[in-house]
C-alpha cells in the first residue's frame, strides 16, 4: 500500500502497482473491498452493491483515475462516499416511512446471532468506517482520513472509539 | 478480544466474492450506460423543444436582452467534477449541500477545498444579470489581508439556470499568475501559451502545464519556470495518446463496450503522434508553498491533492479545447477570445473613432456590473454567445477609464481573431479601481451601421 507524506508526495521506498488496465484493478482489489464493505454495512447484498456502484464510477473515469497517485484509494473514497450516501437516503426514508423489519438475507439471520457481529453493528457508522479502514484494510490515519475526507487525528479518535466499544461488547 | 483485527477478520471471511463478479459488474455499467443514454435523448429532445420555442420567440419579438436561462456546456466545469454535476444538484434540490446554489460559498468551498486556504476572505463579487460571476478571494483572516494576493474566480451555472441551480467554477486567476484564455477557448497544440504574472510569483518557481482528456485520448504535460514580472509563455503540445477500439457481442446489447487501448509504451512519448482531433481539456500554472510538483491530471481530481502543509499561493485554470496543427487555419476564435466578430459589414476606423468607442464601453461596463442585461444586449456585437464570459470585474464607483488605442497592433487580438479583426476594432482600458494593475481589464470594440459595439474583454 502506497504511503502518502506530508507533502502528499509517495514515499519513494513504497512500491506502488501501475495499473494498466481497470480489470487488473478490479480483479486485484475487488474482494478486499467487499468484505470491507461488508464490515461496514453489515448487509452482504449491500455490501455488493455499494462495491459495484463504486467500481462503475471509476471504471467510467478510468483514464483520469489511472494517472492519479493513489487509484486504490479514490476506490476506496469513492465506496465509502456511496455508503454515505446510502445510509444518509435511507435514515431520510425511514423518517418519513416507518415500515416493520422483514429479513430476507438467511445469512444476516444468523449474523445477528453472532456475538461479534452484534458488537460491530453496536458502532456507528463513522466508526465502522474509520475501523474497516484502519483494522482491516491496513490504511494509515492520514490514508484512512483521505478516504473519509476527514482529519487523521478525526480517524485516530474515531477509531479509538470503536475499539473501546468493541471492547466493551465482547467481554 | 484484545485486537479488533481478530474480530474483524473472521467476520470479513464470512463473505465470498463471486466469481462472475466482472461479468455482472460490467452489465451493470452497460445497463446504466443505456439508462443515461435515454435520458440524455430525452433532455436534447426538451432541449430541441426549447430552442424551437425560443426560436420563434426571437422572431416574433424585439430581442434586445439576452435570453435568460442559456446554460454554458458542462465540460466547463473546473470544480466540481464534470462527471458530479447532476449528482450535486440533486443533491442540492433535496435541501443538501445547497451552498453550492450560491456563487461566493461555492468559490470560498473551492479555496478551502482544492487550494488549501485554512481562512478565506471575499473581496468583491460581481454579478450581472445571469450570467457567469466573478468572485475575489483574498487567502486570510478580513482584518489582516494581503491584497496583493488576489484569485478571481469566475463560476457559472451549468446545470440549470434559474435560481436552483448549482454553480461551477469554470476559470481561475488572479493577481499573480493569470492565463490569457477565456473559458473553452480554442488551443492550438504545439502553440505558446501567455501567462500573466504578477509580483509576488516573480522569480519563484511556477508549475504550468496542461490536461488534454477526451473519451480514450489523454496526455498531460508540466513544466517549471522561473519567471520574471510581466508575461511569460510556456508551450503546450498535447499529443495523441489512445486508439479506440469497439467490440459488440451479438445478441447481448449489454455487452458492447468501447475499448480503448494503449498503443504508447512507458518512456516512448516523443515518438507520440500529434494530436489527430479536438480535445476538451484544461491549462494550468500555479505557485504553491512549499515548492511542490505534482501531477496535472490530479491538480482538480476529486481525491484532495494538498494534504499537511502545502498550499496554493496563486493558481490560475481555464479549460479550453485542444485543436490539432493541422486545423489551425480555422482555429479562430482562440487565445483570450470566446468570439471573434464578423468584419463584414464593420467601418473602418479613423482618427475620430476614440470618442464613441470610449463612450460605448463605459456605458457597457456600466450595465454589466450593475445588471442591465437590456443595455448590455444592446451594445455587445451579434457574434457575442449567450453566457458569455466577460473579463469585468471592478469596485462599485471606483473604476474608470485608463486610456484606449486602435487594435491594429494588438498581440492578443491578432493572435486571438486574426489581423482582419485586429484592424478593425477599438481596444478601451478600464482601470478597475483597485490598486492591483493585474485585475484591469480592455474592451475590444467594432464599429457597425447600428453602432459601436463591444466584442470581446481580456
Amino acid at each position: 500500500m502506497e504511503r502518502v507524506n506530508q507533502s502528499g508526495v509517495a514515499d519513494e521506498t513504497d512500491v506502488r502497482p501501475a495499473w494498466l488496465s481497470f480489470e487488473e484493478l478490479f480483479r486485484a482489489e475487488h474482494g478486499r473491498l467487499l468484505r470491507a464493505l461488508f464490515l461496514v454495512t453489515g448487509s452482504a447484498q449491500e455490501a455488493e452493491d455499494v462495491m459495484q456502484e463504486a467500481f462503475v464510477r471509476v471504471w467510467d473515469r478510468w483514464d483520469r483515475v489511472r494517472t492519479m497517485n493513489d487509484p486504490v484509494g479514490y476506490l476506496y473514497r469513492t465506496a465509502m462516499n456511496a455508503f454515505r450516501s446510502r445510509y444518509r437516503r435511507a435514515a431520510r426514508a425511514a423518517k418519513r416511512v416507518f415500515t416493520p423489519r422483514t429479513r430476507t438475507d438467511e445469512i444476516a439471520a444468523v449474523e445477528d446471532r453472532d456475538e461479534a457481529f452484534r458488537a460491530l453493528r453496536s458502532l456507528s457508522p463513522r466508526q465502522r468506517e474509520a475501523l474497516v479502514l484502519t483494522e482491516y484494510v491496513g490504511y494509515s490515519s492520514e490514508e484512512a482520513g483521505a478516504v473519509m475526507n476527514i482529519r487523521p487525528a478525526t480517524v485516530r479518535a474515531l477509531a479509538h472509539q470503536g475499539r473501546e466499544r468493541l471492547k466493551g461488547s465482547t467481554t | 478480544m484484545s485486537d479488533p483485527r481478530d474480530l474483524l477478520e473472521p467476520v470479513a471471511r464470512r463473505i465470498e466474492p463471486s466469481p462472475n463478479a466482472f461479468e455482472r459488474l460490467a452489465r451493470r455499467r452497460a445497463r446504466q450506460h443505456r439508462s443515461s443514454r435515454i435520458g440524455t435523448a430525452i433532455v436534447a429532445l426538451l432541449i430541441g423543444s426549447a430552442g424551437l420555442l425560443g426560436a420563434l420567440r426571437a422572431f416574433g419579438h424585439d430581442h434586445t436582452s439576452p435570453a435568460k436561462g442559456a446554460v454554458l456546456d458542462q465540460r466547463l466545469s473546473l470544480w466540481p467534477d464534470q462527471w458530479n454535476l447532476q449528482r450535486l444538484q440533486a443533491f442540492a434540490d433535496e435541501g443538501q449541500r445547497t451552498w453550492m446554489t450560491y456563487p461566493a460559498a461555492t468559490a470560498r468551498r473551492f479555496a478551502r477545498t482544492v487550494l488549501a486556504w485554512p481562512s478565506v476572505t471575499t473581496d468583491h463579487v460581481a454579478a450581472p444579470g445571469s450570467g457567469p460571476v466573478i468572485v475575489q478571494l483574498l487567502s486570510c483572516p478580513p482584518d489582516r489581508c494581503d491584497r496583493s494576493l488576489v484569485i478571481t474566480v469566475t463560476l457559472a451555472r451549468l446545470t440549470r439556470a434559474d435560481a436552483s441551480g448549482i454553480w461551477s467554477v469554470i476559470r481561475v486567476g488572479g493577481t499573480s499568475l493569470d492565463l490569457a484564455l477565456s473559458p473553452g477557448s480554442n488551443v492550438v497544440a504545439g502553440d505558446d501559451l501567455r501567462l500573466r504574472v504578477g509580483p509576488r510569483a516573480a522569480g519563484r518557481r511556477v508549475v504550468a502545464g496542461w490536461v488534454a482528456s477526451e473519451q480514450c485520448t489523454d496526455d498531460t504535460g508540466e513544466t517549471v519556470l522561473q519567471p520574471a514580472k510581466g508575461v511569460a509563455s510556456f508551450n503546450v503540445a498535447p499529443k495523441e495518446a489512445r486508439s479506440i477500439s469497439t467490440q459488440s457481442t451479438e445478441g447481448d446489447s449489454d455487452s458492447t463496450t468501447i475499448t480503448c487501448s494503449t498503443t504508447i509504451t512507458a518512456g516512448g512519448g516523443a515518438s507520440q503522434p500529434p494530436l489527430a482531433r479536438p480535445a476538451r481539456g484544461y491549462v494550468y500554472a500555479y505557485l504553491s508553498e512549499p515548492f511542490t510538483k505534482h501531477a496535472g491530471s490530479e491538480l482538480l481530481g476529486p481525491v484532495p491533492r494538498f494534504i499537511g502543509p502545502v498550499r496554493m499561493i496563486a493558481l490560475t485554470v481555464v479549460p479550453v479545447r485542444f485543436v490539432p496543427a493541422s486545423q489551425k487555419s480555422a482555429v479562430y476564435p482562440r487565445g483570450a477570445f470566446q468570439s471573434c466578430p464578423d468584419v463584414a459589414g464593420t467601418h473602418s476606423l479613423g482618427p475620430h473613432a476614440r470618442g464613441g468607442a470610449v463612450f460605448t464601453a463605459l456605458r457597457f461596463t456600466r450595465a454589466y456590473l450593475r445588471g442591465h442585461e437590456g443595455v448590455v444586449a444592446e451594445t455587445q456585437d451579434p457574434s457575442v454567445p449567450q453566457g458569455a464570459h466577460w473579463a469585468i470585474t471592478a469596485k462599485r464607483g471606483r473604476w474608470h477609464l485608463d486610456g484606449s488605442d486602435p487594435a491594429r497592433h494588438d498581440s492578443l487580438v491578432r493572435f486571438g481573431c486574426g489581423p482582419a479583426v485586429a484592424n478593425r476594432s477599438w481596444a478601451v482600458r478600464i482601470d478597475d479601481g483597485t490598486k492591483s494593475a493585474s485585475l484591469d481589464f480592455t474592451l475590444y470594440l467594432v464599429k457597425r451601421a447600428s453602432g459601436w459595439k463591444v466584442w470581446g474583454s481580456y
